[in-house]
């Protein structure tokens, strides 16, 4: 599962990730949980449903929306069509259903969970932080508050799903101040309500590694301060602040991530490709996914020698 | 300054866009800009408030009225208040209880202590009732509101809607018949009714449905309460003095949420003022020769430093201001492609990206400094 700030690319993560996981071997699922509009199937390039399609060569795409979920789960808990049918078609269950604390949840993390027998791998791109905790704790709540019947053993499942050891949940976050503020808080506040769920990874987007010397610091700075340049020198000394301030703010971020919370954090190079988006949102995920193919496979080098 | 045509003869401006976007920051900027030309201003926040009180540069504040100091020059006022979702259900349900005792009920209720917290929308249920009070009180000429960041963009506008249409009278008879007569649960149904209820039964848990029944049956007096104010609040969105602003920042997933926005609330016939782009990066839009323009003023700077930093610099910059004028150029198209959605009456805000995070009252001034107004030609 992945989650984080809104505007960190958590969905780009997803989608990334999605496609550098699946294999001849491994068939992989992305979902989305609930989308009002789909930022997956932008991601992808392609329109996306309820149904999972094929992006990618054993690598699938969903938008696990609540109306198409609650079919799948009535067949699967009354098993009786025509009951399915009085059920959904009745408008007061709509609205029961909307007021329910957890309802339409467990309905749709139920889908998550069944996707596990069918995928070798299924990754969730959790609605941003505060969202993404309420719906992880939800499941908690429902368990408690209804103390009988289906969803109470539904939502039991998913919570036994959540604290196993096959599953993650990693934060997709960016080298800014305030990113990281929530980051750390978002991390802790997991910690409290479900603190067997492992969170190994924080992501770290578009950051950049140091690269400048200390003396092209200083050099940048003298020539900022200079007051007899031109406007195009300007521009140009400016260029070089925003580059010099990203990668001090990376190497903050760093710094702190590992310190705060002492997670392993996956750097995603800032993609500094000529013409900024050329090429498509789809041509970003894949070099996003080469990005994290090669790590993957200089990690798994690494296991292998050692 | 552009900012007028947004501010002027306003009472309300809701900011509205994806998350990551500045909105915030934004809703500040336009609060001490209108505090500035002599407004007495709110800024209402989401939780947490952190991220308001950073950009005002205050460690914290909580759901208190709150005011900012500004310097002396500033004729008006600037305040600041966290939305708080619980307090704000609970007062709500105190205003339309008839007596102590049933207000008594309702906060006991384990259902209602749950739907407070997380009914679908139950935040920005409380967002709306929260702002009417504070635009209707007369305590401020102009109130400005950042948005949760909304899982369903505009729950925000839907869910008083969805409260009501819930605590409508015939729904709830539907559910509360067998308790007025029996307090049996589907005992009484016959046909569709008492099969779909017995069903719920079945994937609830009776015992659910019967707390979920007492929670109804007390809410079922707060009814009028309820219609009346969501009535109010509709109209106080439509009204001329209010407005939406989008807010959104220049690349893909953003402007795609900003086109969705104004669509949405176009249909729903919501006033928007426009899109107020941020983080523009503001390149001429030429291609320039680092070399050629530092070259000469590199020469008074070197002398105690390592050698090639001047040589290194000059193409590091080369490097960066290309790639940043291919971002330029493709943050334009993205704002142009938005620029010919808009329509008449509406506007388009560039605000250039500025150096740094933004955490105190002189930076947000910065905010909008050099905002530009964007026509469509």
């Amino acid at each position: 599962m992945l989650t984080g700030k809104g505007g960190t690319g958590k969905t780009r993560v997803s989608a990334a990730l999605g496609l550098a996981s699946g294999s001849a071997n491994r068939k992989v699922l992305v979902a989305e949980v609930d989308a009002q509009r789909s930022a997956l199937a932008e991601a992808y390039g392609q329109p996306l449903g309820y149904k999972p399609v094929e992006v990618a060569p054993n690598v699938w795409a969903c938008n696990i929306t609540f109306q198409p979920a609650m079919v799948d789960w009535l067949d699967r808990t009354v098993r009786a069509s025509k009951i399915v049918g009085l059920i959904l078609n009745n408008p007061m269950v709509q609205v029961f259903l909307d007021v329910t604390p957890g309802a339409r949840e467990i309905v749709v993390l139920s889908r998550v969970v069944a996707y596990l027998e069918e995928f070798d791998q299924v990754i969730v791109d959790l609605p941003a932080s505060g969202h993404a905790v309420s719906l992880l704790k939800i499941s908690d709540t429902a368990h408690r508050l209804m103390r009988t019947g289906p969803i109470h053993q539904r939502a039991g499942e998913i919570m036994d799903v959540l604290r196993g050891p096959d599953t993650a949940l990693g934060i997709v976050a960016l080298p800014e101040e305030m990113v990281v503020n929530e980051t750390v808080e978002l991390y802790t506040r997991l910690g409290d309500i479900l603190p067997d769920l492992d969170v190994p990874l924080v992501f770290l987007n578009r950051c950049a590694a140091p690269t400048m010397t200390d003396d092209e610091h200083k050099l940048l700075a003298r020539l900022s301060g200079s007051e007899h340049l031109g406007d195009d020198a300007r521009e140009l000394l400016l260029a070089g602040r925003w580059d010099a301030e990203l990668e001090r703010a990376t190497a903050d971020s760093l710094g702190r991530l590992h310190s705060e919370i002492g997670v392993t954090v996956v750097p995603f190079p800032r993609l500094g490709v000529l013409g900024g988006f050329e090429g498509g949102p789809l041509k970003v995920t894949q070099q996003m996914s080469g990005a994290l193919r090669r790590r993957m496979l200089a990690e798994s080098k690494k296991a292998g020698s050692s | 300054m552009s900012l007028e045509l947004l501010v002027n003869g306003r009472r309300l401006i809701i900011c509205v866009g994806s998350g990551g976007v500045g909105k915030t920051t934004t809703a500040a900027a336009i609060g001490l800009h209108a505090a500035r030309v002599g407004k007495k201003v709110m800024v209402l926040t989401i939780d947490p408030a952190r991220r308001l009180a950073n950009s005002l540069g205050l460690s914290q504040f909580g759901n208190e009225e709150t005011q900012i100091a500004l310097d002396s020059a500033c004729t008006g006022e600037l305040w600041a208040m966290m939305l708080d979702t619980r307090s704000t259900f609970d007062a709500l349900i105190g205003r339309v209880s008839p007596d102590e005792e049933t207000r008594e009920r309702i906060l006991a209720n384990r259902v209602y202590r749950h739907v407070s917290d997380s009914f679908g929308g139950s935040q920005e249920y409380m967002a709306t009732e929260q702002l009417y009070e504070l635009v209707t009180s007369g305590r401020y000429d102009l109130v400005v509101l950042d948005t949760p960041p909304v899982k369903n963009a505009l729950d925000f506008l839907e869910s008083p809607g969805r409260l009501v249409q819930f605590l409508d009278k015939r729904i709830l008879s539907w559910f509360l018949a067998p308790y007025e007569e029996r307090r049996v649960v589907g005992r009484l149904f016959r046909g569709t009714s008492a099969m779909v209820f017995k069903l719920l039964g079945s994937i609830f848990g009776r015992e659910f449905l019967d707390e979920l029944a007492e929670f109804l049956f007390i809410f079922r007096d707060l009814y009028d309460g309820f219609r009346e104010r969501h009535e109010a609040v509709i109209e106080l969105f439509a009204n001329d003095s209010t407005t939406f602003a989008v807010v959104c920042a220049p690349n893909e997933p953003s402007v795609a949420v900003a086109h969705y926005f104004l669509e949405e609330l176009d249909e729903r016939k919501m006033p928007c003022a426009g899109v107020i782009v941020n983080q523009m990066h503001p390149m001429l839009g030429e291609h320039l020769d680092p070399a050629t323009v530092l070259g000469k003023a590199v020469e008074d700077y070197v002398a105690d430093l390592k050698p090639h930093t001047a040589n290194q610099l000059i193409a590091r910059l080369g490097a960066n201001h290309r790639r940043l004028l291919g971002l330029s150029r493709a943050e334009r198209s993205l704002s142009n492609a938005l620029l010919k959605r808009l329509g008449r009456g509406q506007q388009m805000w560039h605000v250039p990206r500025l150096e740094g995070e933004v955490h105190d009252i002189e930076a947000l001034g910065q905010v909008f400094l050099h905002a530009r107004l964007v026509s469509s030609t």
